[in-house]
């Protein structure tokens, strides 16, 4: 075990993953010498040199479009796009071909790629770096799409998401980039995707969380505790496909749901979550589920703390929910 | 690097007789799925005839290890890759055989076996592809050069710029074909860009540029096989307009390709007559095949059907 935060762990696990595998290739804007805007590729130019860790031009289409032809040859390329709001620009590719690429092709030809990305607010980057658009891949059947929380499930998410058979949106929270440390196994491992996790354990209320919100999550826990409600806190890690049987379980036992995420509320991915949970655990629900999330609005610069779900927003909605 | 050169036809291929043979087999199968469109019995079909020369020269300046990633235009190049006659059908009719399980709507087609590339609907999204591959190729030291062929609309898009850009900086061995037969749609070229010569686009990705009769295989292949063998050369990336005109039968490639094959007159109504008895016996095949299975309504989405799709499917 080593203590390390979210860049180092992403960091070590892509480094393992190179050595292992010569497949493995990353590229981007800013990737190779400078080691990438938030230094989560740092060392990895200088040890493996400029076939495997590529600067490109500043085109997000080219990059996944390019990362596509690579994947089709039998490559793994991991390409960054620098913040997910620039992602657009490549959507296309993402959505048309890398989503679609083995359906349409009848299973013929696979666009094995992680994408990898930073997401969500609260670094004071306004519209076009805070954004958080999981339900837009989510939506997009041939995707999976993960988010981790902590240093550990970063490592042992990506190592699983290399080696998965399947397109993966790795989704980086990073305004816990750096602020969220913890013990980190060393060498190979692996969280198997798909696989929820509970980052705490309560009997009165669930509340379903991913990426930086947990811990905005565990902090409401912490408060409504302190008021004798006991929540129970789930941190997804895997968005898609999402651990149905963890949530249904948890909220067969608390009979009450708030879900939590930064991403608008309209046709979010709490939607779904709440759609799924009323479909198949409606006769155990004492309480309507509540969502938590960003408003119905681009995300702001200046007041982001207020659009931002977070704890002294979701306790309200805990404690309203545990004594409806 | 300067604009766009014009190439004349060279030396024909030692394979001149297949080529001829391959695009007498192209229009024959065009005719016939013309008619099968319009009797109904595909939904759509998107004719080649006209633009034979364009892919019959480029696949004849490939080797077997090069790949081609074609516009829906160009999926004949499958058949003349290696692809049996009757799997390209399974395709267009959308069958149990079709290897894309009958996903795709007619001309949206690739073939793994023939290394042609799945074609996608959005136009143009083929071509960084097509420069990745061969990039890939070459950081993996394998001997391979791409070959995206695109109409002259696609290079309004962003992922023609995408693609050229990337294969220039990168220097990559992959060829840009734009079979430029003067519409798009609706739109004359002269509504898509402002350039008079699309293969002057170059000038902007530092790439070759070579302009060509598209009408003439013989050219086309000429042009084709310089800008492959300056790829092996590791050159870079060559982009090349290729120009037809489907409307004007006295540029008809077929024609063309008929005098300079020199097949005998006798010969080539034998051939012509076989062709027609062996596409009219192979499409009568796959009208009665059936459709795929229910199943493959989710299969292939993922590797293994999730949990959410096996619970939908049943």
């Amino acid at each position: 075990m080593t203590q390390m935060n979210m860049v180092s762990a992403i960091n070590d696990a892509l480094r393992f993953e190179m050595k292992r595998d010569p497949r493995v290739l990353v590229l981007g804007e800013d990737v190779g010498k400078v080691g990438g805007v938030f230094r989560v590729t740092h060392g990895l130019y200088e040890e493996f040199g400029d076939e495997r860790v590529i600067d490109t031009p500043l085109s997000e289409g080219g990059i996944i479009g390019c990362a596509i032809g690579m994947a089709l040859y039998g490559l793994v390329p991991i390409p960054e796009i620098q913040f997910s709001d620039f992602i657009f620009p490549a959507y296309d590719q993402i959505v048309s071909e890398v989503a679609k690429m083995r359906y349409r092709s009848g299973g013929e030809y696979v666009s094995k790629l992680v994408i990898r990305t930073p997401v969500g607010g609260g670094i004071r980057g306004g519209l076009y770096h805070s954004q958080s658009p999981e339900s837009l891949f989510i939506h997009v059947a041939g995707l999976k799409v993960v988010c981790p929380a902590t240093p550990e499930d970063a490592k042992g998410l990506l190592l699983a998401s290399i080696r998965d058979p399947d397109p993966v949106m790795f989704l980086e929270p990073k305004r816990i980039y750096r602020a969220a440390k913890g013990d980190v196994p060393e060498g190979d491992y692996v969280v198997p995707l798909g696989k929820a996790r509970t980052a705490r354990e309560g009997g009165d209320v669930t509340v379903i969380a991913w990426g930086a919100m947990l811990y905005e999550a565990l902090a409401a826990a912490e408060q409504a505790q302190e008021k004798g409600v006991s929540a129970e806190v789930i941190d997804l890690r895997t968005l898609w496909p999402v651990d149905i049987d963890a949530i249904v379980a948890s909220v067969k036992k608390t009979g009450r749901v708030v879900v939590v995420h930064e991403a608008p509320r309209t046709c979010g991915f709490g939607a779904e979550l709440v759609s799924l949970i009323t479909e198949k655990a409606f006769l155990h629900l004492e309480a309507p589920p509540v969502r938590v999330t960003g408003f119905d609005t681009p995300f702001p610069y200046t007041l982001e703390m207020e659009y931002l779900p977070l704890a002294h927003r979701i306790l309200p909605a805990l404690l309203q929910t545990a004594q409806y | 690097m300067s604009r766009a050169r014009a190439v004349t036809r060279g030396k024909p291929p030692e394979s001149l007789r297949k080529m001829w043979e391959d695009m007498v087999l192209l229009r024959t199968l065009d005719d016939a799925l013309v008619q099968k469109q319009r009797d109904g019995k595909i939904a759509y079909y998107t004719s080649c005839a006209g633009e034979e020369g364009v892919i019959c020269g480029a696949v004849h300046a490939l080797r077997q290890q090069d790949w081609v990633f074609p516009s829906p235009r160009e999926v004949m190049a499958t058949l003349l890759r290696g692809l049996p006659l009757e799997t390209l059908l399974a395709h267009f009719y959308g069958s149990a055989d079709d290897l894309q399980k009958g996903r795709q709507r007619p001309n949206f087609f690739g073939a793994k076996i023939a290394r042609v590339a799945p074609v996608s609907g959005t136009i143009s999204s083929h071509i960084p592809q097509a420069v990745g591959y061969a990039w890939a190729a070459r950081k993996a030291k394998d001997d391979v050069v791409t070959v995206s062929i695109f109409g002259d609309g696609a290079t309004s898009q962003g992922e023609f710029h995408n693609g050229a850009n990337f294969a220039g900086v990168f220097k990559v061995p992959t060829i840009l074909l734009c079979r430029n037969n003067g519409r798009a749609g609706s739109m004359p070229v002269a509504q898509q860009t402002k350039v008079k010569v699309l293969a002057d686009k170059c000038v902007a990705y530092g790439i070759d540029g070579l302009l060509v009769d598209g009408s003439d295989a013989i050219s086309v292949y000429t042009a084709v096989s310089e800008a492959h063998a300056r790829a092996l050369r590791g050159e870079g990336a060559t982009l090349i307009e290729a120009t037809t005109h489907p409307d004007d039968s006295s540029k008809d490639p077929l024609v063309r390709l008929s005098v300079d094959a020199g097949v005998p007159a006798k010969e080539q109504a034998l051939f012509l007559e076989a062709c027609r008895a062996r596409v009219a016996e192979a499409v009568e095949r796959s009208e009665k095949a059936p459709p795929p299975s229910r199943d493959t309504l989710v299969t292939d989405v993922f590797q293994n059907v999730p949990a959410h799709l096996q619970e939908a499917l049943s």
